[in-house]
């Protein structure tokens, strides 16, 4: 289906089914109501006359978890994520959030997210979530949000972690948020 | 060209030219297929009032190198700004890293807006970082820094083009800021 420029009509011309099926009917097919296949999608602009359905994913993840020792680069935790895998175009907002504490004064606990499927993007400390504080065993949770430049397809985001200069860092109530533009 | 109140046929009217191009033609120009261009591919629909849509595009600035202040009142810091056209209101992303040379002094970032609004940078929707230990190696830049976000749908803008800009401060000490990061969704 393809979109045409809706003619102008004139007096006395009689509207054919042809023309009908054109500029109504396969015009009406690349509306938004028409492609819609999901509640909560927005629309955006796939080329000329022409936009697609993008829906926002998210993942949480609840129970607690941690790192026990030093560990300078991004890894797993034992309850893998959050994750989440969509469509999305060229940008997507990533929005991710995090429970940290130290079991250590003043150690450092950091968080970060990778992208794969469509585009591999390593979790990097220049976006992430870092939490240094002085207080032992005290839980704060905030977040960090960023716009990453994607090849269009099918993408993964899946939070990591790492700790300071030494553990055990905690994590706990961990969501990642995706907007796909 | 502009949406039109769409006419109601009744029986044995007669459907004519300009009852077409006024509720066919020229509504169906007015939706979002027919706004698409391919020049502006990942763009999305927003309202812009009553029966009328217009494409919007999101824009971010990300600055990893180090700057500092030892500003008590908000200061632009180098290169955290992005200019997008908005309506009247966008979903702002403020991000940084934040360390200062003295124990328990705050460190906060802000933003402002210039060009077709002016909004002065303001605490109520900063970020900050207070009560940890003073960096202890200048040359270590990631040293008793805490690194967050904070959003902040900003209302009342002029519609047109808007620029934002990150700004920061300390209580006392001197602020260090790094890996700063502005995302702006305009609607």
């Amino acid at each position: 289906m393809a979109w045409t420029a809706p003619m102008t009509a004139v007096d006395g011309n009689l509207l054919t089914a042809t023309e009908y099926n054109q500029h109504i009917r396969d015009n009406t097919l690349m509306l938004a109501p028409a492609i819609a296949s999901a509640p909560g999608s927005i629309f955006v602009i796939d080329d000329n006359n022409r936009v697609v359905e993008r829906q926002m994913g998210s993942s949480y993840v609840a129970g607690e978890d941690n790192i026990k020792i030093y560990q300078n680069t991004f890894k797993e935790v034992q309850q893998a994520g959050p994750m989440v895998t969509l469509r999305t175009g060229t940008r997507a907002i990533v929005s991710y959030a995090c429970e940290m504490k130290n079991r250590v004064d003043n150690a450092q606990a950091n968080a970060s997210f990778e992208v794969s499927g469509a585009t591999v993007i390593p979790p990097s400390n220049e976006y992430r979530l870092v939490h240094d504080a002085l207080e032992t065993d005290t839980w704060t949770r905030m977040s960090v949000t960023t716009r990453v430049t994607l090849n269009a397809g099918i993408n993964t985001f899946r939070m990591k972690y790492h700790t300071g200069n030494r553990g055990p860092i905690h994590f706990r109530r961990r969501e990642i948020v995706v907007l796909p533009l | 060209m502009a949406w039109n109140t769409t006419y109601v046929a009744s029986t044995n009217d007669t459907f004519t030219a300009a009852q077409w191009n006024q509720n066919v033609r020229d509504n169906l120009l007015e939706t979002e297929a027919a706004k698409a261009t391919l020049a502006n591919k990942h763009d999305y629909f927003v309202s812009t009032g009553a029966n009328a849509i217009t494409n919007r595009r999101s824009a971010s600035t990300y600055v990893s190198g180090i700057v500092t202040t030892s500003s008590t009142s908000y200061t632009d810091l180098a290169s955290s700004s992005v200019t997008v056209t908005t309506g009247t209101s966008a979903l702002v992303w403020i991000s940084a890293g934040m360390a200062n040379s003295s124990s328990n002094a705050l460190t906060a970032v802000s933003f402002r807006v210039s060009g077709a609004t002016t909004v002065a940078s303001s605490d109520t929707w900063m970020i900050s970082s207070d009560g940890t230990n003073g960096w202890s190696n200048p040359y270590e830049p990631y040293d008793e820094h805490n690194r967050r976000s904070a959003a902040k749908l900003v209302t009342g803008l002029n519609a047109g083009s808007n620029t934002f800009t990150m700004q920061g401060k300390v209580g006392s000490g001197t602020g260090r800021f790094n890996n700063r990061d502005i995302v702006v969704l305009p609607l």
